[in-house]
Order: C-alpha cells, then sequence, then structure tokens
C-alpha cells in the first residue's frame, strides 16, 4: 500500500519535522537539539510518522509498516505505543507532536 | 434390469471382454496343439520309415541286389498302398518293382526325408500326402513312402473335441460372467440407491448398510459412510453458527436502531447529543464489522488455500515482536508480559517453522488478547503471562500461560468452538471467535493445541512440526 507516498527509497539522510530532526543513517533522534533515546520499534514509529508528515496514519497502516504485520488487535496497544512515544519525545508541559485525529488515526503536524 | 443399462454397466464390458480373451486363448491352444502335434507325428513317422528302410536293406550289397528286389516285392504283398509307398528303381531310374501305379518324379526329394508333393485328385491315388525317404544302394534307388493319414486324423480329433468344448467352456464363461455382474452390480445397486433416496430426502442421517465391511465394497461404503457423517456434522455445524452469528449480530443492530431512532425522534436534539448518537452508531458498525472479518478470516484458513503461501517463519523473532508489541498495554493495565525462550544455540533447534507469518501473527495475538481479556477475575488482581517457545528437532512449542480465573473443565472442549463463550465472558467484550481462530491457524499448520488447567489459570501449548505433512 503506497498511496500515501510512503518512500522506503527516499535517499534522504535526515528528516526534519519542526524542531524534531531524524537521523536515519545513525538511527537516533533529537528533539529541540536533545538527543531522545528510544527503543527500535518507538524509532521506527516516530520515522514512519515523519516520513508521512500531515497525513494521517491508521492504526492498521502502522501495525503493517512499524511491526510489519497484518492483524486486528482488540486491546489499543498502538494508543500505548504512541503515549509512550509521546512521553519520551515531548516537553513536560506543551502540545504533543504526535496529534490523535479521532477515529482515524494518529499525524505528526508540519507547520 | 434393462437391456440398456446393463449394456452400458462396467460389468458387462467386464464379461465381453472375458469372453473375448476366453476366445483369443481358445483359438491360440488349438493352433498351438496342432503344431505340436503335427511335429510329434510327423517325426514318428519318420522314425517308422527309418526302421522300415534298415529292415529292408540289411545286409544288401552288390552280389545280393535280386534278394533286395525279392524283399520290396514282399513287402508290397503286405503292404496297402494308400499306407506305404515302395519304388525300387534301377541306376537308368527305371522302375523295378513298385506298388504306385502312376509315374512320378521323386527326384527333388531324394536322399533326404521330406513332405511328399501334394498329388492332384485326378490321379485317383486319394487326396493322401505321403512322406517319402529315398536312399541309394548298390547302385539302385528304394523309395519308402508313408501316409500322412494319421496326422490328419489326429487333427480331425482336436478339432472335434474344439468344437464341442469350446462353445460349452465360452457358455460357462458368459454364465459365471453373468453372475459375477449380478454379484456385483447388486452391491453397487445398494449403493446407489441409498446415496439416492439421501439426495432425494435430504436426510443426512441415512447411512449406506455395510454387510461386508472387509472388501473393497465394504471399504467403499466405510468411506460414503464417512464422507456422510463429515457432511452432516458440517451442516449441523453451520447450522449453530448461522444462529450463533443472526444472534450475535443482532444485539449491536438493534442497539444502534435503538440509539438512530432516538435521534430522529427527539426534534430539539443538540449537535453534541447527536454526535453521541452517531459515535455509539459507528461504535457497534465497528463491533459488527469485526465479527464479520473474524469470521471470513477463520472460512479462508478452513479452505486450507493459504497453505500454498507458506514460507519459512522464525518463530522467536515472531514471539519477541509480540511481546514487545503487547507489554506496554499490559503493563499499563498492571498486568505482566514474560518471553521465556528455551532454545539453546544449535542451529537445529532454531525456531524456523513452514508457515503463514501473518496468521501465525494473529494467533499470538489472539492468544495473548485471550488471556487479557479473560484472565481477570473479578478481584482484577495483576496477571502474568509467560510465553515461553520450546524447540526440539521435530517440534517448536508455544506456550502462553496466566495466572488468570482459569477455564472450567467443562469448557476446555468448547472454548475453540466458533462463537463459543464460557459463562463470565459471556457478558463482556469478544465475539467468541478469537480461540476458533487459533484452533484454524493451528490446524492449518498441522499443531497440536494443548489446553492444561493450572492451579492457577490455564496454559495453551501448541506443537508446531517443522516438516508438515504433505496431503491434507
Amino acid at each position: 500500500m503506497r498511496f500515501l507516498g510512503f518512500a522506503t527509497q527516499n535517499p534522504l539522510d535526515h528528516l526534519y519535522v519542526g524542531d524534531l530532526k531524524i537521523d536515519l543513517i545513525k538511527r537516533c533522534s533529537f528533539r529541540a537539539g536533545q538527543q531522545i533515546a528510544l527503543q527500535p520499534r518507538e524509532f521506527r514509529l516516530l520515522e514512519y510518522l515523519a516520513r508521512n508528515a500531515g497525513q494521517v496514519a491508521t492504526k492498521t497502516m502502522l501495525l503493517e509498516h512499524v511491526w510489519e504485520f497484518n492483524f486486528d488487535p482488540k486491546t489499543n496497544i498502538i494508543e500505548t505505543h504512541i503515549s509512550r512515544l509521546r512521553s519520551k519525545i515531548d516537553p513536560p508541559k506543551g502540545p504533543s507532536l504526535i496529534k490523535t485525529v479521532r477515529g482515524a488515526g494518529y499525524m505528526i503536524n508540519v507547520d | 434390469m434393462s437391456i440398456k443399462r446393463w449394456s452400458s454397466s462396467s460389468s458387462f464390458r467386464f464379461v465381453s471382454l472375458y469372453v473375448l480373451v476366453y476366445l483369443i486363448s481358445a483359438f491360440g491352444f488349438v493352433i498351438l496343439m496342432f503344431s505340436i502335434l503335427g511335429t510329434e507325428i510327423e517325426d514318428g513317422i519318420k522314425r517308422d520309415i527309418k526302421q522300415d528302410y534298415a529292415r529292408i536293406t540289411a545286409d544288401i550289397d552288390e552280389q545280393s541286389l535280386p534278394i533286395l528286389q525279392e524283399r520290396v516285392s514282399e513287402v508290397i504283398q503286405k503292404s496297402n498302398p494308400l499306407q506305404s509307398l515302395y519304388i525300387l528303381e534301377d541306376e537308368m531310374q527305371q522302375e523295378i518293382v513298385s506298388n504306385y501305379p502312376y509315374d512320378i518324379n521323386l527326384s527333388a526329394g531324394r536322399g533326404h526325408l521330406d513332405k511328399a508333393q501334394e498329388r492332384d485328385d485326378h490321379i485317383g491315388f486319394g487326396d493322401k500326402n505321403y512322406i517319402i525317404w529315398s536312399q541309394n544302394i548298390a547302385g539302385q534307388t528304394l523309395h519308402i513312402g508313408q501316409s500322412l493319414e494319421r496326422l490328419d486324423e489326429t487333427k480331425g480329433i482336436v478339432t472335434r473335441i474344439a468344437i464341442i468344448i469350446v462353445p460349452i467352456s465360452l457358455f460357462l464363461a458368459f454364465l459365471g460372467g453373468l453372475i459375477f455382474n449380478r454379484v456385483i452390480t447388486k452391491r453397487i445397486e445398494v449403493i446407489n440407491d441409498h446415496c439416492r433416496s439421501i439426495r432425494e430426502q435430504g436426510d443426512l442421517a441415512l447411512r449406506v448398510p455395510n454387510i461386508k465391511p472387509g472388501d473393497e465394497y465394504g471399504l467403499l461404503i466405510a468411506n460414503i459412510n464417512a464422507m456422510l457423517d463429515a457432511v452432516d456434522k458440517g451442516v449441523k455445524n453451520i447450522e449453530a453458527v448461522s444462529d450463533d452469528i443472526a444472534h450475535d449480530l443482532r444485539t449491536p443492530l438493534s442497539r444502534m436502531k435503538y440509539a438512530l431512532e432516538s435521534g430522529l425522534v427527539n426534534k430539539n436534539i443538540s449537535q453534541a447529543e447527536l454526535q453521541d448518537i452517531v459515535k455509539t452508531a459507528l461504535g457497534e458498525t465497528d463491533n459488527l464489522l469485526e465479527t464479520f472479518s473474524a469470521i471470513l478470516r477463520i472460512s479462508q484458513l478452513n479452505s486450507g488455500r493459504r497453505k500454498e503461501k507458506f514460507k519459512q517463519v522464525d518463530m522467536v523473532d515472531l514471539v519477541e515482536i509480540f511481546v514487545e508489541a503487547y507489554t506496554p498495554s499490559a503493563e499499563e493495565k498492571g498486568h505482566a508480559l514474560i518471553l521465556q525462550s528455551d532454545s539453546d544455540d544449535d542451529p537445529k533447534h532454531a525456531g524456523f517453522i513452514q508457515g503463514d507469518k501473518e496468521m501465525l501473527g494473529q494467533l499470538l495475538s489472539n492468544l495473548i488478547e485471550n488471556s487479557l481479556q479473560h484472565g481477570v477475575g473479578p478481584d482484577h488482581k495483576n496477571l502474568t503471562i509467560k510465553l515461553t517457545l520450546k524447540c526440539d528437532q521435530e517440534f517448536v512449542t508455544l506456550s502462553v500461560e496466566d495466572n488468570g480465573r482459569g477455564i472450567s473443565h467443562d469448557d476446555h472442549e468448547k472454548v475453540f468452538d466458533k462463537f463459543y463463550r464460557g459463562d463470565h465472558s459471556r457478558t463482556g467484550t469478544g465475539n467468541g471467535l478469537g480461540l476458533a481462530l487459533v484452533k484454524a491457524v493451528a490446524d492449518l499448520h498441522d499443531a497440536k493445541i494443548q489446553l492444561v488447567a493450572l492451579r492457577t489459570g490455564v496454559k495453551f501449548s501448541l506443537s508446531f512440526p517443522r516438516r508438515l505433512s504433505t496431503g491434507l
């Protein structure tokens, strides 16, 4: 499924979304210049959302591209992974970089 | 049985073929008899002639030629020219003594035994054939001929025997075929009649009676009955499942209907209330869709077609991914998810099996969620869900155990049935399809499922064979 233009062959070294910087080679990420320690899966989740910044990523899409599985969880596993990621990348008080799109999924805002 | 049906039946074709083969072999046998008897009798006649010749020419030399002439005259007087011919010729091939009344050119067969030339009927010497032996003795030539009558007589006897015996045995073969045919068709008719009445009456409880279970027809009947059992079970299962589906879909649909109606009836409804109603209706739609996709997935699995897409799957990898995926949400609820791997470094004991990665993922997800959803009792204690992977040369065994409230023993058999829910989970979430799908995926991979009741909680154990059985 490539209708969202998820370009895996993108030759970019770095991704920039707002004050978020992702180093695709060293596989590390920075928020406002501060390095954030992420688990490999969390990094892939952030990378996917950043690559598709401005577009909604549904739970199915996240499962398919981040976990590489196509299954129907009844538990809110995506929500908890997103909230863990948020707690790592967002400042303690302030708006989250990852927005919840109600009834659809998640996305990172570009502005 | 009508002629038309009889002529089209397989046993008729069998009988016809049998009779035909019998005829060919009977003719072959007669021809073989003819040729063997012919050679044997000819050899006998040749031996007789040689003895006759030796007797007549005993102790004859040039001085005793008149004695030879006397001896030949003697045997001519004693013998019947229709049986034996004697011709003595001088150096000029002029006849000295003979019982053969005509001129005969014997030069062709001189010096060795040969079949005599065919003699034309007009010679007036019967229609007999002779074997002639010609040999020089002291300048003269003695020809001795023996009639082949003996041979002809024997051949006549053989022919007469064949004419009597072949039709009789042909008739017996045909009769045997008929009886054989009746026995077979009767048994097939029984099967056919029962199959027809099952089809016409639609009564799947009917079975074909099996009188002699040991033979091929008994096996055929046993197979048909086993097939009927499976079909009957399948139909009953479909009926039960359709009932369950109807029941399961009615509740969310009526809730949806109620919500939508309330939105329509209330004229002064606010925007926020309307939003709530739509949200409720959407939530119910999600439940319905989820149930449908679970049903579809199970039936897709049961069709067995997914087996064609099997690839090598590393179960160690798979279990790690799912434990990692579910750990945050388990921890959030205060539960623990533990992965225990029993495998050593032996590459033979790696977690590779042949399978469908997506389906195995769904299986793992369903097993973990089953524990997360149904394991928690009314005391809301914190669960520990332990996943274990044990790999040996033949099997990769996955166990998922929890220390929750367990599954009551009566339910052990039924938990894998579609839409089955234990008493305590009837009110909760879930559509009763989670473990049915686990069973379907396990069956697809020829895996054995074991359900073990623990002192607290339950353990599901699945043994995946590394090598899949071929066939279904």
